[in-house]
């Protein structure tokens, strides 16, 4: 099995180590369909959900995710912290350390967060979030709902639409499709693209029918709205006639594309309600597949301390 | 009392001489130089001077830096006048013009009478203050630019603040332009920064915030037209991009009265170096493409670019123990200057002659400075090189309290081992390890 130390993004790390991960995944996705949803694997590991930036599916999946292996769990938000009375975050991890815990799980606002905190502390590092960089475990469950539906992600063509420019969500997609030998499309109007993308091997568009057109799957992208004021794009309403996703538009994809978004959604924003809620949405699977991606993650990164 | 220093190859970046022999001084001046064969000695003999051995090292007219930050009044957490000299000497220099951004501002003479008395306390290097364009850099109204001037001050600039106001600006440079001031502006405009790493494929993959080239291209072509509106002398600090230069360029071409300077760390890095989110490589303005890199390391070998800045930022731990996003830019440089330019010279990048005009040349035509050149009847204001000695930077080999930079642990090519100011040696690395 490879090792792993840390999860801080998808960028590196191996087809190999992914495929991994979500295999792991699926056998951990049945003990949460069991009736006793709860194995006893990483008893006595302690994990800590420190979360600087506000989530709460997020930090919900991971607290479900350690408690259904039966590690302890300390949960650390920023409001509750003594972050937000001036401590710095290595501050705050180091007195963290004192509880001696074997995995942080850490979401924050600043882009590179989880690296500096992978520098300075030893333990385990799970990056939930961080900044505009990446959020690896949603790609991995993205990727992992991908491969329940389409049984393999290599050649699966994927159009990412949105706000890309922001998006960690759609780093860590792109960097673990590209790996996994999917194609990937990104779409958004131009404000909200960042240069270069093609040199990964993206192909980029500003209108969303290009990018849809022929898909397997298509990924929306929240629009978020209270970071960016009325800069990048006129109104919602606008965004909506010109990049949301509705019925129609959907039909460009192939006939049995899926339709996914990392939640939490704009209704009636960047996607309608009837394709939010029709047949080929996947968007309520994501969501049960992140426990099970973030029990395999959890159980990589600490097993070999139970060991010995 | 008269000194030799013999046995070393004596460098003129100015008119690019270079040959092996000696260099005699008495009362902080030049009295003579000669040449000699390598391995012979000096077949006149010392005449009953002092005599130093160069050991083989290379001797060059001393340094000049044009913007570091010596942090008093105001941040002696981080540095002081003293510190900063002790440091700027052992980096080469006998001469640092210093930031305005202190704690008062250096916007009055007073505090520029202060700067430059503790810059003659410390002994190591003459401490030019820059004076502040507008009170307090709060960018609202004209600082006292004509009791500065009269106080010593040879140029004003707002350190790495904008000011939003450009008809202030232009008023500020044109009053300048009354007391024979240059004008040092950095620049990016502000509108178009969304965060202090390049605008680029690192910034896209790595989620980091990010400022575009065109950042820099709508300042200096701002500083470029108030050049040419006022005739003030502006310099133009801290290019980075392949774009800056062009401008310069163009502006040279027309007279249009502009001198330019980069900074160390930008020849030598890029922004691959932010790629880690390691605050040590955060500095402002970003570290660019690899295309800009090359750029900038080509306007200094042809000159276009007049002067190498150490832009010495020396900064706390608390000041970069912190999440990229939120740590205070820049960097502890002054002290590997060199250094950086040697790696440029030993991998062929840059001639070795270019990289001294740079460092002991140009900048002291911007200032208006005498020296900078090895001949008889000039100061004394030298620096011996060690061009080939490995050494690792620790924070015990700096002698600046900002032990901030991002080539902490790494091994270096290249350092000064003797300065001389005025004929008198401010550092002594080469007779203190006998």
């Amino acid at each position: 099995m490879p090792s792993m130390n840390h999860l801080l993004e998808l960028e590196g790390v191996s087809r190999e180590q992914v495929a991994t991960i979500l295999d792991l995944a699926r056998e951990f996705k049945a003990v949460s369909q069991r009736r006793i949803k709860k194995v006893p694997t990483l008893r006595g590991i302690t994990v800590v959900l420190f979360f600087i930036e506000p989530s709460t599916r997020t930090r919900l999946s991971f607290e479900v995710a350690a408690k259904r292996l039966s590690a302890d769990t300390l949960s650390f938000t920023a409001s509750s912290s003594s972050l937000s009375k001036g401590e710095t975050l290595l501050d705050t991890a180091r007195n963290l350390m004192a509880m001696k815990p074997d995995v942080v799980v850490l979401r924050h606002f600043a882009s590179g967060a989880c690296h500096f905190l992978a520098r300075s502390i030893p333990a385990a590092i799970v990056n939930a979030g961080d900044g505009a960089h990446e959020h690896p475990t949603q790609g991995l469950l993205d990727m992992f709902t991908m491969r329940e539906h389409k049984g393999s992600l290599d050649k699966l063509e994927v159009a990412v639409v949105g706000d890309i420019r922001h998006s960690r969500v759609a780093r860590s997609n792109i960097q673990g499709l590209l790996t996994m030998g999917a194609r990937v499309r990104v779409a958004g109007p131009r404000t909200m693209l960042p240069p270069m993308l093609d040199r990964l091997g993206v192909r980029v568009f500003d209108r969303i029918e290009p990018a849809i057109e022929g898909a397997d799957v298509v990924m929306m992208l929240r629009i978020q709205k209270e970071r960016m004021g009325n800069d990048l794009f006129p109104s919602d309403r606008e965004y909506a006639r010109v990049f949301g996703l509705d019925a129609t538009r959907l039909g460009l994809a192939k006939p049995d594309a899926i339709v996914m978004h990392p939640g939490p959604m704009n209704r009636g924003v960047e996607i309608t309600p009837d394709v939010a809620d029709c047949g080929r949405s996947v968007i309520l699977e994501q969501v049960e597949n992140g426990v099970a991606v973030r029990m395999a993650v959890l159980y990589l990164l600490s097993a070999h301390l139970l060991e010995g | 009392m008269r000194t030799r220093l013999t046995n070393c190859e004596v460098v003129d970046p100015g008119t690019g001489e270079r040959y092996w022999g000696w260099v005699e001084w008495e009362g902080g001046v030049i009295r003579g130089v000669g040449r000699t064969v390598p391995g012979l000695g000096d077949p006149s003999g010392d005449g009953g001077a002092e005599a130093i051995d160069g050991r083989g090292h290379l001797l060059a007219p001393s340094f000049v830096d044009l913007y570091a930050d010596f942090c008093e009044p105001g941040f002696e957490y981080r540095e002081d006048v003293a510190s900063g000299s002790a440091a700027a000497a052992a980096g080469g220099y006998t001469a640092v013009s210093v930031r305005p951004d202190t704690e008062p501002a250096c916007d009055g003479e007073d505090t520029a009478r202060f700067v430059m008395e503790a810059g003659r306390k410390a002994g190591r290097v003459e401490v030019l203050p820059i004076g502040a364009i507008t009170r307090k850099l709060a960018g609202e109204a004209m600082a006292d630019i004509g009791e500065m001037a009269a106080a010593g001050v040879r140029a004003v600039g707002e350190a790495d603040r904008w000011v939003a106001r450009t008809g202030l600006l232009r008023h500020g440079l044109e009053y300048a332009g009354n007391f024979g001031l240059t004008a040092f502006l950095t620049g990016e405009d502000p509108a178009l920064v969304e965060g202090t790493a390049h605008e680029g494929l690192v910034s896209t993959v790595r989620g980091l915030k990010a400022s575009p080239v065109a950042a820099e291209e709508v300042a200096v072509a701002r500083h470029v037209a108030l050049a040419e509106l006022t005739r003030t002398p502006v310099h133009l600090l801290k290019l980075t991009s392949a774009a800056g230069v062009r401008i310069l360029r163009e502006a040279r071409a027309r007279g249009v009265p502009v001198t330019a300077s980069a900074a160390a760390l930008h020849l030598v890095l890029d922004e691959n170096a932010v790629a880690g989110y390691d605050p040590m490589t955060k500095v402002w303005p970003p570290l660019r493409s690899a295309e800009d890199r090359k750029a900038l390391v080509e306007a200094v070998a042809d000159g276009a670019i007049d002067a190498v800045v150490s832009d010495h930022c020396p900064r706390g731990i608390e000041d970069k123990e912190l999440e990229f996003d939120l740590a205070v830019p820049g960097a502890s440089t002054i002290e590997t200057t060199f250094a950086l330019l040697n790696r440029l010279v030993l991998a062929g990048e840059l001639p070795l002659t270019a990289a001294l005009r740079a460092l002991a040349v140009g900048p002291r035509g911007v200032l208006g400075l005498p020296g900078g050149s090895i001949a008889p009847g000039r100061p004394a204001d030298l620096v011996l090189l060690d061009r080939a000695v490995e050494w690792e930077v620790t924070p015990a080999a700096l002698a600046s309290r900002g032990k901030n930079t991002p080539f902490l642990g790494k091994t270096l090519v290249g350092r000064p081992v003797m300065t001389i100011r005025g004929g008198e040696a401010t550092f002594d690395r080469l007779r203190a390890a006998r």
